[in-house]
């Protein structure tokens, strides 16, 4: 696989004005901090997290849309500048983006088919007729009949605005797509067909693809490989089957646990299966711009240590591909995420639920 | 819940909310849309019923229908007992007492439902003054209590702060603690955890698990999403096109699930523990509120049709203890 989008320490800080009172200095969010990753061409990449943890601030900074504050960010070679420019404008073609809400990402006074094709346009690629050829091909392989390409975004269904949406994104032939929470404003019975589609077309093209989304389930059927993110920083990376079925770090076992589990798999109707205890985490998730000491997540975590408030953890391999940042797994040898005993929280093994 | 409370309920079932026949239309001037067709529905005391469907299949305007908070332009028709008082046809005064009193009804945005300007004491004090005549220092004490209740951290505090200032879980928790100033017998949650992170909506789903057993207080909890109907329901109602298409008991949902549409809805979800393969997903489209069948709604989408499937409209029958389901086909439950 080839290297395509490689980030190096990226870090991105904003200001903002938290006190009442008019003339007190910006204090300084930080809403991403030294995230480092990489990205190969036909590579799926998960980035799950809770709302405010940074994961949109970091994939706007990826493909350019937003700059760093310090930080590299490379895509085939090229560095990646915010600066829009003859340079920032090529780079566009291989990269796009599919977002949540497709209602507000189209055009509402533009027919379907002027505005998948107006990313050829604005690009100057081929004639018409070749922008026409590759409009309709872009419309057919997301499943939009020739019958709606005269129709306006609001004549459409969600779900096949979304799929306009993904069309518009396809029809430069990009080598990444970024997706923002792209079925999460969906219907349950349409979002099985996106996503379906999205997997699809990803492998038909060899796209490499980064997958914004707070729903696991979802995250599992598309991904290869999931980073999860805390207030800012990445905290468990690897891959996507690993990491959700045997989770290191507390964080990501607390967030598999919080997905409802449709089984009945919860303590009240476990008929079918073993009763299943979940974690529960108390409190939300703090304020970015009050970010704690140490280990950002010691606050809320149910097996904190002492060095967890004062020490920052650092990325800990725990095999080839598996990184987690938690001083649970600090030791020399690596070893799966164990309650301590006074606690009774434990995520039951796969068999349990099957 | 343990097993134990689980049969002494069952033991006493006392039928709380008794809905016959609703129909809701909406009429402009030229067309009347059906929205809701002949809902009938039993709710017993301290139990909890899951509403499930897609958008426009009439979840929350059947409870907002009886409610009587869809404006003139509704036209709502059949029958609603609370206790054995009509709830359709009431006129508004009398209605406001049950509104927020008896019945309680939270929504899925907490912040666009709470007053922006106001405190959150003042806003808790409006409902306690509205429906137990508290006022005062008195008034303040029992907002603490609930606020208590819904497990605010440093309730004190949160009294003198402002909706923005507190987060959408802490928001949603001053909206349960709202709906239980009147000391409802039945709540009414509108997808109360759809705006909500995945940690954040566990535990606003254990809070409610934990009112309704406390309180003997039943529960309508209406979602999209089949994991929280799961966890928070003792019976599931599934609806499609202004229609319950199958009722049943919860731990059956997940195994003994008759309509096409059920099994659709389940195969449809994506689980975390299965291994990355094709979904199945329901062909078609939802169709919008108000859509006319001639027979069976889920007939353009269904996988099991027969002929009279578009011609005749099926009706709710029994197949299994508690469970009914409206299909013409013939499945091995």
């Amino acid at each position: 696989m080839t290297l395509l989008l490689k980030a190096t320490q990226v870090t991105r800080n904003f200001n903002v004005k938290a006190s009442k009172t008019w003339f007190a200095k910006p204090r300084v969010l930080r809403a991403v901090n030294q995230i480092s990753l990489e990205l190969s061409a036909g590579q799926t990449l998960g980035l799950v997290g809770e709302s405010g943890c940074g994961k949109s601030t970091l994939a706007r900074m990826l493909i350019g849309l937003l700059p760093t504050s310090s930080g590299e960010i490379t895509f085939a070679g090229q560095p990646i500048q915010a600066k829009r420019n003859a340079h920032w404008r090529a780079q566009r073609r291989d990269m796009q983006m599919v977002y949540q809400d497709p209602l507000a990402a189209l055009d509402r006074r533009l027919k379907i088919f002027d505005q998948v094709q107006e990313p050829l346009v604005i690009q100057k690629i081929g004639d018409r007729a070749a922008q026409l050829a590759a409009t309709r091909e872009a419309l057919e392989s997301v499943g939009i009949g020739q019958d709606l390409y005269g129709r306006f975004p609001h004549e459409l269904s969600g779900g096949q605005r979304q799929r306009v949406v993904m069309a518009r994104a396809l029809v430069l032939k990009p080598q990444l797509l970024v997706c923002d929470e792209p079925v999460s404003a969906l219907d349950l019975s349409i979002q099985a067909q996106v996503i379906n589609l999205l997997s699809q077309l990803q492998k038909s093209r060899n796209l490499a693809m980064l997958f914004i989304s707070h729903d696991l389930r979802v995250v599992r059927h598309i991904c290869d490989d999931v980073a999860v993110m805390y207030l800012g920083k990445i905290i468990e990376q690897g891959p996507a089957d690993k990491i959700l079925s045997n989770p290191a770090h507390p964080y990501t076992a607390a967030l598999i646990s919080a997905v409802s589990h449709p089984n009945g798999a919860r303590g009240s109707h476990g008929t079918h299966s073993k009763p299943r205890k979940r974690i529960l985490l108390t409190g939300e998730p703090p304020n970015p711009i009050d970010i704690p000491t140490g280990c950002a997540f010691h606050p809320r975590c149910p097996s904190v240590l002492a060095r967890c408030k004062t020490q920052a953890p650092v990325k800990t391999m725990l095999d080839a591909r598996h990184s987690v940042a938690c001083h649970l797994h600090s030791g020399t040898a690596p070893r799966a995420y164990m309650p301590s005993a006074n606690e009774s929280l434990l995520i039951p093994p796969l068999e349990a639920l099957a | 819940m343990s097993p134990e409370l689980h049969q002494v309920k069952n033991q006493s079932p006392e039928t709380l909310l008794s809905v016959k026949g609703l129909n809701v239309a909406f009429a402009n001037d030229t067309h009347t849309h059906r929205v809701v067709h002949s809902i009938d529905l039993d709710i017993k005391k301290g139990t909890a019923l899951g509403i499930v469907g897609e958008s426009g299949c009439g979840k929350s305007v059947t409870w907002m229908a009886m409610l009587g908070l869809l404006g003139t332009k509704a036209r709502v028709s059949g029958s609603a007992k609370l206790s054995g008082q009509e709830l359709i046809g009431l006129d508004d005064r009398d209605l406001s007492k049950i509104r927020g009193g008896q019945i309680a009804m939270i929504f899925q945005d907490p912040a666009s439902c709470l007053n922006p300007v106001h405190r959150i004491e003042k806003q808790l004090a409006e409902s306690l003054a509205l429906h137990r005549g508290l006022y005062g220092a008195e008034a303040r004490q029992v907002s603490l209590d609930l606020l208590d209740r819904v497990q605010m951290p440093n309730a004190a505090q949160r009294l003198s702060a402002y909706p923005h200032e507190l987060s959408g879980g802490m928001n949603q928790r001053v909206m349960i603690a709202m709906a239980l100033a009147g000391e409802p017998d039945l709540l009414v949650a509108d997808e109360p955890t759809t705006a909500l992170d995945a940690t954040v909506q566990a535990q606003i789903l254990d809070l409610l698990n934990q009112l309704r057993k406390d309180s003997d207080m039943a529960l309508v909890l209406i979602s999209h999403d089949l994991g929280v109907i799961a966890e928070a329901s003792e019976r599931v109602a599934v609806m499609y096109g202004g229609r319950i298409v199958e009722l049943l008991p919860t731990h059956d949902l997940f195994t003994r699930g008759h309509h096409p549409y059920t099994n659709g809805l389940l195969a449809a979800m994506p689980s975390i523990e299965s291994e990355q393969t094709t979904l199945k997903s329901i062909p078609g489209q939802v169709p919008s509120a108000g859509t006319a069948f001639k027979g069976c709604s889920f007939a353009p989408r269904c996988d099991f049709t027969r002929d009279d499937c578009h011609s005749v409209l099926p009706a709710l029958r029994s197949v299994h203890v508690a469970h009914r389901v409206a299909c013409h086909v013939e499945r091995a439950v």
